[in-house]
């Protein structure tokens, strides 16, 4: 019997894949193992298959079956379209970041962090099904929460989303590996930051386009799944744990 | 005094066999770091053989020529200094691929940097031990053999004599500057060759591996990262250290050849005023000067290899090339005092009595300090210019480079400045020979410049080995950090390189003019050159244009190769998916043969340019010609590789600089643009500058072994008699 891996496909597109590849292999092949010489990053989970009828699960059994010369099934696509708010969040498993060069970091559930001490505002990079950058006055778990709950113009069937450094603003030469987030309008993102912090909007949208240019190296605390039923969340791993457990990962990343 | 010169030439070659074997038997690790450390050493290996058969050729082309145009005695010594600076580079290049995994496996085993600096520092001081004890090995060899045994420094043999085809030079002059010549055409074709080779492997694997496959610096899943290692040996080790063997030769030699023209005309311009015992003093002076540099720089060498391991690389370093330097110039003073003492020091235009020579020295030393200084200023990011570098890459790429220009063209000013001034000091002090004697002083401890310059590209290829075979992060920490020492020694000792170069040219230029005038002509030194002459002001005009059009090859030819380079790397990410997913092997040999084939077929024509124009210009146009050609050559290839080394030092650390997390650091916009100056930066810094301060040494030795001939054998005048 050959083992099928499901996973859904959150950044830079959604999708539902069957695919006989683990994780580290999927993450790998989907990145850089074209021939078109392809090289992008991406962030995809794992999920346990079998659930309900949204999903053609027979297909993927039949045909996700070795090739001809004994290769393995890269990927059988199983649905390319409003595949999260389909998903079950108790099926999810991992988080899986493929670094455009093809190395995967493997992210565990986590506890979703909560500040007695809350920030002024925080930075929001919206992953699936909609990628805006965002300024929000709300913690991580609010956030999504806020997003999903239905009660406003905005709102979502289920959200994936991370938090990202926020940027010193008064410091704009010392910034750290902050990569495309620098020098993004500067002014603008002054007055996204007075619209949350003095003017008391909740949430602010800081650029429409930014996920093209997203990269691991801005992620914050780490990443968030969220629908009305209930939420999970990765931690990111901290720099010294990249340094001593990931390095090669870190690396890629251009986080070390 | 001879025998104190051969001794210190064999004390530094016996203490660098010791370091090479004390780095030898050093664990070199596990079987990953061994089984990339023998890729790096065997295409290190191949392409120096391969480089050598090509310029066994042309040694073997010359060497004919010298020995029937000129004399045997010249023809031998040529060989005799291509197989000393030969071997130094072989030497160098053996130790340091011996040394990098060693350096690795103790950062590995130990964790500790002041350990991991020792393995490294004495596997580069096999590369600075080598360098000063062949080129002092070698002359004490032209001197004992030419000068004593066959005669060329007898009272009579000082003097104008005619070969068997009727040339008249001075023997012992022609037999020195063919030692010399040997020293810089291994020089030349090492630095050229080496560093096409390394340029073409570092852009292809940056190019495609960093911009498009988005793969990090020496990652083994990238083709060409083997070939880069491959070229930090043969490029910034053997090539590095045949440069700096040559400089310190040229520098050497030109003062005694001047010393030789002064003699010489002195005697025949009925002055008379010169006695043979204080001239054969002074040809002797600037070996034993750089015989107690040598020895002064051995205790600069045990300080960090028998003291306690500290964890400030930087200073160690520093506190040993001080001890070097202070010892230096301490023993020399002591030396020249009691060498030079009842001497009628007039006769030589020596103003400050004995001491002369080695106050002229000691300002040479100074300048060449102030030029590395200024060479740090305009390319470390601790200053103000490469700051603005940085700052400039937010705007895009395109101000990356301009501003990269800028600051590359205003560091030329005040490094000229300084030299100016050396020179109107040394001269001031001790006259024409003091000029000479400023050079000899800039690079009188190289064993310890050199032992440092080597250290950089033995801790880079350790960073290499390390990231390569998967080694704990520390190591590569830890590699990283005396990467970072070396790079800043490595910007100062270019500065050295090109200071003396120049300084060393104006004393071989004076020999020129002394060479082609009559000695009634210049009589009490008086030498002239006519700058209104048409053929001097052209040759000037054509001299200054050479520069330009050497380093245009050069860059073609890097650029060439790392095209090729390039489109091979491409082909293996296109056919070989799996290298990335790591599920197959890279092609590592085709990217090596890339470079070394490029690298050997791209080398010859620059090399021979700077041969065949002196030569091609006095046969057609006669001395006149070349002496304004030598000018105008020697001003623009100084500005110019100061030019190249700075700017290309500078757009180098605006990039780390960037990294380091400023304007956004890695992966922003701005590093993008850094990225892109770095790379317009590299061949001009590591191929270009080093190589126009070897091209004008050549050019100068060339023109003196040659005006002999062309002021017998001249186109223009034979034209003119026709009619």
């Amino acid at each position: 019997m050959n083992q099928i891996y499901y996973y859904m496909t959150l950044f830079p597109t959604e999708s539902f894949i069957a695919s006989m590849l683990q994780p580290d292999q999927f993450g790998a092949y989907m990145a850089v193992g074209h021939k078109t010489g392809g090289h992008e990053q991406m962030i995809f989970a794992s999920v346990e298959g079998g659930f309900g009828d949204d999903f053609d699960w027979e297909y993927a059994k039949q045909n996700t079956v070795p090739h001809d010369d004994d290769t393995p099934k890269n990927s059988l696509y199983l649905s390319t379209y409003r595949v999260l708010e389909r998903i079950p969040l108790e099926r999810i498993k991992n988080l899986y970041l493929t670094t455009s060069d093809g190395r995967t970091l493997e992210l565990t559930k986590a506890p979703f962090p909560h500040y007695d001490d809350p920030k002024p505002y925080y930075l929001y990079q919206d992953l699936a099904p909609i990628n805006p950058l965002v300024i929000s006055s709300f913690q991580p778990d609010e956030y999504g929460q806020y997003m999903v709950a239905g009660d406003t113009k905005i709102t979502l069937p289920a959200i994936c989303y991370c938090d990202l450094k926020v940027i010193d603003a008064d410091n704009p030469t010392k910034t750290g590996n902050i990569g495309p987030m620098y020098n993004r309008n500067i002014g603008h993102l002054n007055e996204c930051i007075k619209s949350v912090t003095v003017r008391g909007k909740k949430t602010k949208m800081l650029e429409r386009t930014f996920a093209g240019r997203f990269t691991f190296q801005i992620v914050g605390a780490g990443f968030a799944i969220v629908n009305p039923e209930g939420h999970i969340w990765f931690d990111m791993p901290k720099r010294e744990d990249l340094l001593h457990e990931h390095y090669d990962w870190g690396y890629s990343a251009m986080i070390l | 005094m001879l025998g104190f010169v051969a001794f210190a030439a064999i004390a530094a070659l016996g203490l660098a066999s010791i370091n090479f074997y004390k780095v030898k038997r050093l664990d070199p690790g596990t079987k990953a770091m061994i089984e990339v450390s023998e890729a790096i050493k065997d295409g290190a290996d191949t392409f120096i053989r391969h480089e050598y058969k090509v310029i066994a050729i042309v040694v073997a082309v010359v060497t004919v020529l010298l020995s029937s145009i000129v004399s045997w005695h010249a023809g031998a010594a040529f060989v005799l200094g291509a197989v000393m600076s030969g071997t130094a580079g072989w030497i160098g290049m053996k130790i340091a691929t011996i040394a990098n995994v060693r350096v690795a496996n103790k950062a590995r085993q130990t964790g500790n940097l002041g350990e991991t600096l020792k393995v490294a520092y004495v596997g580069g001081s096999v590369m600075g031990l080598s360098v000063g004890g062949f080129a002092l090995l070698g002359l004490v060899i032209v001197y004992f053999l030419f000068g004593g045994i066959l005669g060329e420094l007898d009272q009579a043999n000082l003097a104008i004599k005619a070969n068997w085809i009727g040339i008249t030079f001075i023997p012992f002059s022609m037999t020195v500057s063919s030692y010399a010549l040997g020293c810089s055409i291994i020089a030349m074709f090492n630095r050229v060759g080496g560093g096409i080779y390394t340029k073409a492997a570092d852009m292809g694997a940056d190019l495609v591996g960093k911009t498009e496959a988005h793969i990090p610096e020496d990652d083994p899943r990238n083709p060409a990262t083997i070939a880069d290692n491959v070229g930090d040996n043969v490029g910034d080790v053997a090539g590095l250290g045949s440069d700096l063997l040559e400089s310190y030769v040229g520098a050497l030699v030109s003062s005694v050849i001047l010393a030789l023209y002064m003699f010489y005309t002195n005697i025949h311009s009925a002055v008379g005023t010169i006695s043979f015992d204080f001239i054969s003093k002074l040809m002797i002076y600037p070996l034993a000067f750089a015989g107690i540099g040598i020895l002064a720089c051995m205790l600069g060498v045990a300080f960090i290899a028998l003291t306690k391991p500290k964890s400030d690389p930087h200073k160690e370093l520093n506190q040993s090339t001080q001890i070097a330097a202070l010892l230096t110039i301490a023993g020399s003073g002591i030396f020249t005092w009691f060498f030079l003492k009842n001497q009628d020091f007039s006769s030589m235009g020596f103003n400050v009595g004995v001491l002369s020579p080695w106050i002229a020295a000691v300002i040479g030393n100074i300048a060449g300090i102030l030029i590395g200084r200024l060479a740090e200023l305009y390319t470390s990011y601790d200053y103000k210019p490469t700051l603005k570098v940085s700052q400039a890459s937010e705007e895009g790429t395109a101000l990356n480079i301009t501003q990269g220009m800028a600051v590359g063209m205003k560091s030329v000013f005040f490094p000229m400045l300084v030299m100016a001034v050396a020179m109107i000091g040394a001269n001031a002090v001790a006259g024409l020979y003091g000029v000479a004697m400023a050079a000899v002083g800039m690079l009188s401890y190289v064993v310890a410049t050199v032992s440092v310059d080597t250290f950089g590209p033995i801790a880079d290829n350790a960073g290499g080995i390390s990231e390569m075979t998967h080694l704990d992060p520390g190591v590569r920490g830890i590699t990283d950090k005396l990467d970072a020492v070396g790079n800043t020694t490595a910007a100062m000792g270019k500065g050295f390189a090109i200071g003396s170069a120049a300084l060393a040219s104006l004393s071989l230029f004076s020999s020129f003019l002394y060479a082609q005038a009559d000695a009634a002509d210049t009589s009490g030194f008086l030498l002239s050159l006519n700058l209104i002459d048409t053929l001097t002001m052209t040759g000037a005009l054509v001299g200054a244009a050479l520069p330009f059009l050497f380093s245009g090859i050069l860059i073609e030819s890097v650029s060439k190769a790392a095209r090729k380079m390039v489109q091979e790397v491409r082909r293996q990410f296109r056919d070989m998916p799996g290298i990335l997913s790591g599920d197959e092997k890279p092609d590592y040999t085709t990217c090596i043969k890339i470079s070394s084939k490029s690298a050997l077929r791209e080398m010859v024509l620059p090399a021979l340019l700077s041969v065949v124009t002196p030569l091609i210009g006095g046969f057609v146009f006669g001395p006149n010609f070349v002496a304004g050609m030598l000018i105008g050559t020697t001003l623009s290839a100084v500005a110019l590789a100061l030019y190249t080394a700075n700017a290309g030092g500078s757009w180098d650390n605006a990039k780390k600089h960037i990294e380091d997390g400023y304007y956004g650091g890695k992966g922003s916009d701005a590093h993008s643009a850094s990225v892109v100056g770095d790379t317009v930066g590299d061949p001009l810094k590591d191929t270009v500058g080093p190589s126009l301060d070897i091209l004008i040494k050549i050019m100068s030795v060339v023109s003196i072994l040659a005006v002999p001939v062309f002021q017998e054998y001249q186109l223009i005048e034979w034209i003119k008699s026709l009619f």
